[in-house]
């Protein structure tokens, strides 16, 4: 790892400097031996990685050449200092870019795309809808009481209705309504004789105070 | 004609180093290393970077010259420098001023002290 780290600190420097030393700074890293050694060689190559680039302004007019031995050669980091020319150039390929990369966005903004979706048709089973032979067939109408300040949910509650005229003579209006506020009753219209299982229905606790 | 070593002088604790190194034979980057640390008797440390940056500028200068041949059996990687003539008479010059400088040290400090 320090070998790769060291190698980019050398590939960083400037051209001339890494052409004429970068190949013996690795040939001295790789004689050298113990990991604190090797530290100390990677924090040298930062030190002058700094140094070249800060100190040495000389090197950036530098423009290293294009061949190689006859053959033409291809770098990244081969020019270190850019001209106008070409900084105008790549600002305004930038700019072109940018906008086209903004065009399209808002181009997609503005022109959606809709996908029809097909709404799930759910068949349940005949098993589910049929009645078990001997059961009394009977509706299960969810309901809200009141006890004490607490809404309570009941499931399994036989028909507010019903239970209010079977336990008391003077049921209140629209407690099946469809309404969630008119279907709230207190706890008290409701017998709790009536109440099957599966509702976590308490009885009104009754408090007594020592005097 | 001889160049004027004057303004090469003082030089750097790591340029003089470098000097000296090079007055004995040429040698590779490594071995210039190697050999600054047993002068300094590992007190001074020379790294390849400020090694480098250092003979590029006496490299520069035309202090010390780069050797085209090497040894075959080498590491082709490396690189051989020898002091040029005009290095080898700054070093010179430069060891003649802190002779000088030794002298007067020692000549003030083995002086008695005036009273005031």
């Amino acid at each position: 790892m320090f070998r790769h780290l060291y190698h980019f600190v050398v590939l960083a420097h400037p051209a001339s400097f890494r052409q004429r030393f970068g190949e013996e700074m690795l040939s001295i890293f790789d004689q050298s031996e113990g990991k604190l050694s090797r530290v100390g060689l990677l924090a040298d190559g930062v030190v002058s990685l700094l140094r070249q680039w800060a100190l040495r302004p000389d090197f950036l007019q530098e423009t290293a050449a294009s061949t190689v031995g006859g053959e033409p050669h291809f770098y990244t980091f081969e020019k270190e200092k850019l001209n106008t020319a070409t900084l105008v150039y790549g600002a305004l390929l930038s700019a072109l870019v940018l906008n086209g990369v903004c065009w399209t966005m808002g181009y997609a903004w503005n022109h959606p795309t809709y996908i029809a979706l097909r709404r799930p048709v759910i068949i349940p089973p005949l098993a589910w809808s049929s009645t078990p032979a001997g059961a009394a067939k009977s509706v299960v109408m969810p309901a809200l009481c009141t006890d004490q300040g607490r809404v309570i949910l009941m499931f399994n509650a036989p028909g507010i209705s019903s239970a209010a005229v079977a336990g008391n003579t003077d049921p209140k209006p629209n407690v099946t309504g469809g309404s969630l506020e008119s279907s709230v009753v207190p706890c008290s219209d409701i017998p709790h004789n009536r109440v099957q299982t599966g509702a976590p229905v308490s009885a009104p606790r009754k408090t007594s105070r020592k005097n | 004609m001889k160049k004027e070593v004057s303004p090469f002088l003082p030089l750097s604790p790591a340029t003089l180093h470098i000097l000296l190194s090079l007055a004995g034979e040429e040698m590779h980057g490594y071995a210039i290393m190697q050999e600054v640390q047993r002068q300094s008797e590992g007190k001074y440390k020379l790294g390849p970077g400020t090694l480098y940056d250092n003979l590029q500028k006496l490299m520069d200068r035309g202090l010390v010259e780069e050797l085209g041949r090497r040894p075959e059996d080498d590491d082709p990687r490396r690189r051989y420098y020898k002091l040029s003539s005009l290095g080898r008479g700054v070093l010179t010059a430069e060891i003649a001023r802190l002779e000088d400088v030794v002298r007067e040290g020692k000549l003030r400090l083995q002086a008695k002290p005036r009273r005031a």
